[in-house]
């Protein structure tokens, strides 16, 4: 090693230009790196939706969902397909199995479907794909138009801003969201009908006969060929009214134009009515491509929007800004910014203090070369900026001065001890290379295995362990080979006088390590005491988180994916019948309530009706419900009731009892939640019901739903029971007499064709507008039907005598059914879904038991009908079970690497003591800080473990050497622990202190962050009191148990020599 | 008054004159809204007020066709003759016998007379007196009879000529001289093209639009680039279960150069429009993103839905709360 560092010195030019080489690349890749709120990540999962027009739940899945999960039946790596039938709409997910070539999977998905388009009824629209990524819902900003304009002017203008937010460099696509789709509607008057005695069939017969495009094939003459064509294809309004029904007398005719009440372009009815702030709304959403800078983007979309906001003032649209990313990305960078820089500063002091400022210079110049130096690395392979990397900037911001601290602070020790200091660099560097190696090697090792993590949320978490290892692998570098030039160029010299209180101990470390002296000789004169009272500590840990997670008892506040108060839900369920319009219209008046509060409690509050997403982001469709997505101020411009507290919690409470006054009324229900971090981990309890056979699965879901309600153990335990068959729909069902109207000289046909269409219309072709084709639409109009029943008086068959009307031939029925069929993997299935309540004494394991218990006593009941459990949040659980696995091949790698650097393998056991320290640590800092516990603070833990090791086997290292020297055991400690507690000090202090800032939140507290720093803080505290204290001892008492053994194994080889040399006598 | 007082004074004068001027040029131009009924446009082609079947009463040979198609009938009345020869060779005969028959009933008038003095005097018998008496009255029977056969011989001989109205139109002609036709067999068709009739088959609204019009209802007749005047000529009183709808007839005035069946009538009638559309002209129209809005005077805008642009450069449009009467800005927004 020494003549690594020699040859390193040699270098010294090289590695400096090195040096600045890497800073300059650095600068630039931080520059020029794609910056975005995530990763890009593809979920493996495609969304098939098809429309079809008019269809009930039940048709929809007799002919279009069947086919098409009979078409993708034999599609490879398919996970699982689950399909929902609702009215017009079919909805098949397709999830392909983790890390599979999800691109490939695609295109034979899609081709597999578009094969059997021959099949699906005519009427049906072709289906839409769509492979879900984070873009999806999460774009670089929307900009969304809102106003009292026709949803046509909207995407009009929408379409008109889309060009130059299209031309924006780094966007790849921009989304238009919210257009609704045109359709020419006709509407008769059931008066004017009856006096001119003309149906419905007579007029539709009409619209379709003169609607025609044909082509007529070509026709060459001298000259050349001509292309023959008829077009008669509606291209006006007049041209549809005055389509001719019949004719009178010569030339007098009854038109369309005399039996409708109008005739006019409007829209399908929307299943989905988007408005932001109160207003109707389009927007668009602009997606960036990966390697483009979502910040600059959103700077572009600004001034593109400034462009734009007098000329849409004159048109009284105003553009309202949504999912802004690059909100949290500053936040991130604004959080992360000022924490790097308290916490730096904190570490410069604290160095300084304890080994002056060129020392602290030497170390801390580190920091900006480790960030800069990953930057390169990210750069160059790919990976973006984002809240993932950003979080692991923090994350190991106080680690990556530690190489530098162990090696400055070997050869200053060197250089206090009198060396010359060249030779000081050399053998302070030389002697710590290996255990820096070494410890490196373990906290990565601690990281890296993350990336073995599957599905979706592995992909999101694959950034931790990338940017931490070059992160450290940057740190190592620049301790191994810059650090000694450094040092040699810049440090402190020895001899100097006007740097004399540099070199010698201040009077701060001489107490601590009087203090740390006491402690290690009480814990060493109390060995089997001190190790028998951290184990119980640690065993009371274990019991107190595992209390914590199973609910039992809230010891520790375990929520692993925190509530995030940037934005907040609130949705409203209105009763079964509520139309759409309706539901649209309360949306609006909640979001104008939000809005009225001013901006310092909402930056913006978009609604959607038709639908609301649920805690598992799923989109739950129904005409009665709806959500308004509220979106809150950053933290320094909100000013809620109780500012300056801010208690976001507590706003969220007082929004929700003044929209409940004001809305849960007229048997409208409002529910209002803020949003939650992370991957959708389905409820507590998830059962699917599935089977061949309708009736057995609903029966058994019934049965299992009341056995849940009824049962003294589950029922008052759980909370949000519900299935999702979807809101029942109300049914008017007409069936058609058929010898009825045979008697009238009516086809059944005919009878069954106008029930059809007198209700919501009939389709008659097309009706071309200037840029598109849209559907034409035949209505009665609604004026006349106050209620269903009315549209049984709509004339069949017009005679002068009085004509037959639709209720000779049909049939009324009324009746309710699920408003959404479901079905998994093929078969018909219910799911049945609930969250235990907090604090209740159940786990989900005990409810599945119960219910699968159930299960098997009443099974007999339904044959036909199974259940299952999970399924649709396998990804999750999958991802959490390698996380773990992560964990236990992260403490094999660590106890791999030190068992061959100390070439032991009972040593590494002491090391890894470390981590039972840091748990210790971590479970009683959480509970008597009472902070949350979360997913980040899990992934601090693995951290933590890999960093405390580096204490021990430094530590370990010093006594193995001193004992090694000949020094008996409990001098080799004592010697030991003063040698290097002040780079053990150095190294825990200056990563607490690089990590307090966030985790106090000075000067501004991150949930996401502030859970991670604080898990980081307590643990390596505790673990480095402990480390100092307890893995002396147990490397006493694990070297007097070798002693012993080696001992008695000499007295036993003396006894036998002697017996032998006894032997040799008595035989001589 | 030097050049310097003046200049400021004219100044003043000059801008006090402009100032009216400008605010008359600041006054946006403004449109009522008229009521627009719905244009309903009814074709018909004329027919003859009325035409009737040239018919042979006696069968025969044609000898003469007075006219072809399309003309008229003349004076006379004639269409055709039908050869009447031996209707001419019956009447003399008869004639003949009539002469005869008249020298005998005045020689037995004679004998009788003079038998009647004879037996008077009872020197002749009465036997024969009563036979002479007989024979003369025979005779006078048999004069009339013929008489009467000469009236009907005349009468089939007037009949071989068919006749129509004078001025009437031969619409049809199915025989040509030298034709045997049977008695009763049509021999062309002849229609009244002086009065020009346009049938039509109108529901009650439009009806109720036509009477409205009255004097002022104006027919067009597109064949001949025509407007002319028109009225109900007859109404039908019957029901048309198939169309309920009343048929009549419209008479056309004016003076139409070609008068004739099947020219195109046009009647464009304007009825109520129960969805309260207005009328204005296109420039008071405006529209942008694919929506029309006018503007009233205080420069509020009022969406509407374009109907119809009219071949006059009206517009035809209609919302809810728009009512005729209303006044919007002409011309470009501010």
């Amino acid at each position: 090693m020494r003549a690594l560092v020699r040859f390193t010195l040699a270098q010294h030019v090289l590695l400096n230009l090195v040096f600045t080489g890497l800073i300059v690349a650095g600068a630039y890749a931080l520059l020029t790196s794609p910056v975005e709120r995530y990763p890009v990540v593809n979920f493996g999962k495609v969304f098939i939706t098809t429309y079809y027009p008019g269809a009930s739940p039940q048709d929809v899945e007799a002919l279009v969902t069947r086919k098409i999960e009979d078409a993708i039946e034999d599609v490879e790596d398919v996970e699982f397909v689950r399909a929902s039938s609702h009215r017009e709409r079919s909805r098949v997910v397709v999830k392909f199995v983790d890390d599979a070539d999800y691109d490939a999977l695609y295109d034979e998905l899609r081709f597999k479907v578009l094969s059997v388009l021959g099949e699906l009824p005519e009427d049906v629209d072709p289906p839409q794909f769509n492979m879900i990524t984070v873009d999806d819902w999460l774009p670089v900003v929307s900009v969304n138009l809102a106003g009292d304009r026709g949803n046509r002017a909207l995407t009009l203008m929408a379409e008109e801003m889309k060009v130059p937010l299209s031309q924006i460099p780094g966007v790849k696509e921009v989304k238009l969201q919210g257009e609704h789709t045109r359709e020419f509607h006709v509407t008769l008057d059931p008066a004017r009908m009856a006096a001119r005695g003309v149906t419905f069939d007579q007029a539709a017969a009409a619209l379709a006969d003169a609607n025609r495009i044909l082509p007529a094939g070509d026709f060459t003459d001298p000259s050349g060929e001509y292309v023959v064509q008829v077009d008669e294809r509606f291209r006006s309004r007049e041209q549809v009214v005055k389509a001719i029904i019949r004719r009178d007398a010569d030339g007098s005719f009854v038109t369309v134009g005399d039996v409708a009440a109008d005739a006019r372009l409007s829209y399908r009815d929307p299943h989905v009515i988007s408005s932001v702030n109160g207003r109707d709304c389009v927007t668009l959403q602009i997606v960036k491509t990966a390697e483009s800078n979502a910040l600059d983007i959103a700077q572009e979309v600004d001034r593109v929007v400034e462009e734009f906001t007098p000329v849409l003032a004159r048109e009284g649209v105003e553009p309202v800004l949504t999912q802004d990313s690059t909100t949290y990305i500053r936040d991130a960078m604004h959080t992360l910014g000022w924490n790097l820089v308290v916490g730096v500063t904190l570490v410069a002091l604290v160095i300084w203090y304890f080994m002056g400022w060129r020392n602290a210079g030497l170390t801390v110049a580190g920091i900006p070369f480790s960030f800069l130096t990953t930057m390169v690395f990210m750069h160059a392979t790919g990976n973006s900026l984002n809240e993932i990397t950003l979080f692991s900037f923090v994350l190991v911001s106080g680690i990556i001065v530690d190489d530098a601290i162990v090696v400055v602070e070997n050869i200053f020790r060197h250089v206090q001890e009198g060396k010359k200091l060249r030779e000081a660099v050399i053998d302070g560097a030389a002697e710590v290379v290996v255990p820096v190696i070494s410890a490196t090697a373990t906290t990565v090792a601690a990281f890296l295995p993350m990336l073995i993590m599957t599905g979706s949320t592995g992909e999101f978490f694959a950034l931790i362990p990338k940017a931490v290892s070059f992160a450290l692998a940057a740190s190592l570098f620049e301790c191994m080979f810059l650090v000694p030039i450094h040092f040699l160029d810049w440090g402190p010299r020895n001899g100097e006088a006007a740097r004399r209180d540099e070199l010698q101990e201040n009077a701060g470390m001489r107490a601590t390590r009087a203090v740390a002296d006491r402690l290690v000789r009480f814990t060493t004169r109390h060995r089997i005491a001190s190790s028998v009272a951290v184990m119980l500590l640690f065993a009371a840990a274990i019991v107190i988180m595992g209390l914590s997670v199973s609910g039992r008892a809230r010891l520790v506040p375990v929520k692993f994916y925190p509530d995030d108060y940037h934005l907040y839900y609130v949705t409203l369920e209105g009763p079964a019948p509520t139309p759409i319009g309706e539901v649209s219209r309360r949306l609006k008046a909640v979001s104008r309530l939000v809005m009225e509060d001013g901006p310092g409690m909402a930056r913006s509050a978009q609604a959607y009706a038709g639908f609301y997403v649920n805690e598992d982001y799923e989109n739950i469709f129904g005409h009665n419900v709806g959500t308004v997505i509220v979106t809150l101020p950053v933290a320094e411009d909100q000013r809620f009731a109780d500012y300056p507290v801010n208690d976001p919690a507590a706003h969220l409470e007082r929004m929700r009892q003044r929209i409940a006054e004001r809305f849960a009324t007229d048997g409208f229900t409002v529910k209002l939640r803020p949003e939650k971090d992370g991957p959708p981990a389905g409820k507590d309890v998830n059962v699917r019901v599935v089977g061949a056979d309708t009736e057995r699965v609903s029966a058994l879901a019934a049965d299992i739903m009341e056995f849940i309600r009824a049962s003294e153990d589950l029922g008052p335990n759980l909370e949000q029971v519900e299935d999702d068959r979807g809101r029942p729909n109300r049914i008017f069902r007409m069936e058609v007499r058929e010898r009825r109207a045979a008697e009238l000289g009516i086809t059944a046909g005919q009878a069954a064709a106008l029930a059809g269409a007198v209700l919501d219309g009939r389709y008659l072709g097309k009706y071309r507008v200037e840029d598109e084709e849209v559907d034409l639409k035949l209505l009665v109009d609604k004026a006349s039907l106050a209620a269903p029943q009315d549209a049984l008086r709509t004339p069949v068959l017009e005679h002068p005598e009085g004509p037959v009307r639709l209720d000779d031939v049909v049939r009324p029925r009324l009746f309710t059914e699920p408003g959404q069929l479901n079905r998994y993997e093929g078969q018909r299935s219910v799911t049945i879904t609930a969250n235990i309540k907090s604090g209740a004494p159940l786990s989900s394991p005990g409810a599945v038991k119960a219910i699968r218990d159930h299960y098997q006593a009443v099974r007999a009941k339904f044959p036909g009908a199974g259940i299952a459990f999970g399924g649709e949040f396998e990804d999750t659980r999958r991802s959490y079970t390698s996380l773990t696995y992560a964990f236990a091949i992260a403490v094999l790698l660590i106890y791999a690497i030190l068992a061959t650097q100390f070439q032991s393998y009972t040593q590494p056991a002491i090391i890894l003591s470390s981590i039972v320290f840091s748990v210790i640590g971590i479970v009683y800092g959480k509970m008597l800080t009472q902070t949350l516990f979360t997913i980040n603070s899990f992934i601090a833990t693995v951290g933590v473990a890999g960093v405390v090791v580096n204490d021990a086997i430094v530590l370990v290292d010093f006594i193995n050497a001193r004992y090694r020297a000949g020094m008996p055991r409990r001098e080799a400690i004592l010697d030991a622990v003063r040698v290097r507690l002040r780079p053990i000090l150095l190294t825990t202090v200056t990563t607490v202190l690089g990590l307090l800032p966030m985790a106090v939140g000075f000067p501004r507290y991150s949930l996401v962050w502030g859970t991670m720093a604080s898990t980081f803080v307590t643990g390596l505290v505790t673990a480095t009191v402990l480390n100092i204290c307890v893995v002396p001892v147990q490397w006493e008492l694990l070297m007097g148990a070798k002693e012993r053994l080696a001992r008695r194994k000499a007295r036993k080889e003396a006894q036998r020599a002697e017996k032998q040399a006894a032997n040799k006598a008595a035989k001589g | 008054m030097n050049a310097k007082t003046l200049l400021p004074l004219a100044l003043l004068l000059l801008l006090a004159a402009g100032l009216p001027v400008r605010a008359a040029e600041t006054a946006p131009a403004l449109a009522e809204a008229r009521p627009a009924g719905r244009s309903v446009v009814l074709t018909a082609f004329t027919r003859a007020r009325a035409a009737m079947d040239l018919t042979a009463e006696n069968p025969g040979k044609v000898a003469f066709v007075a006219g072809e198609v399309g003309q008229a009938i003349g004076k006379d009345g004639v269409f055709a003759r039908l050869d009447a020869t031996l209707t001419g060779l019956e009447l003399d005969k008869n004639r003949t016998d009539q002469a005869r028959l008249a020298s005998s009933v005045a020689y037995l008038d004679k004998e009788a007379g003079r038998y009647r003095t004879l037996v008077a005097g009872s020197v002749a018998d009465q036997a024969t007196l009563d036979r002479l008496e007989q024979d003369l009255d025979s005779a006078r029977h048999q004069l009339a009879a013929l008489q009467v056969e000469e009236k009907r011989l005349a009468e089939v001989m007037a009949r071989s000529t068919v006749r129509a109205p004078a001025g009437w139109r031969i619409m049809r002609r199915d025989v040509e001289p030298g034709q045997w036709v049977a008695a009763g067999q049509v021999l062309g068709r002849a229609g009244d093209y002086a009065v020009l009739l346009a049938p039509l088959a109108l529901a009650p609204e439009e009806l109720t639009a036509l009477r409205q019009a009255g004097d002022a209802l104006q027919a067009e007749l597109p064949d001949l680039g025509l407007t002319v005047p028109a009225r109900v000529y007859r109404m039908s009183p019957a029901f048309d279960p198939e169309t309920r709808k009343t048929d009549l007839d419209l008479v056309l005035g004016g003076d139409i150069p070609e008068r004739r069946g099947g020219l195109r009538v046009r009647l464009a009638l304007s009825i109520p429009d129960p969805a309260g559309a207005v009328l204005l002209p296109e420039a008071a129209l405006h529209k942008r993103y694919d929506e029309y809005y006018l503007l009233r005077e205080d420069g509020s805008r009022v969406p509407v839905v374009l109907q119809e642009r009219t071949k006059d450069g009206m517009v035809r449009v209609v919302n809810h709360g728009l009512a005729p009467g209303d006044r919007f800005r002409l011309g470009a927004e501010n």
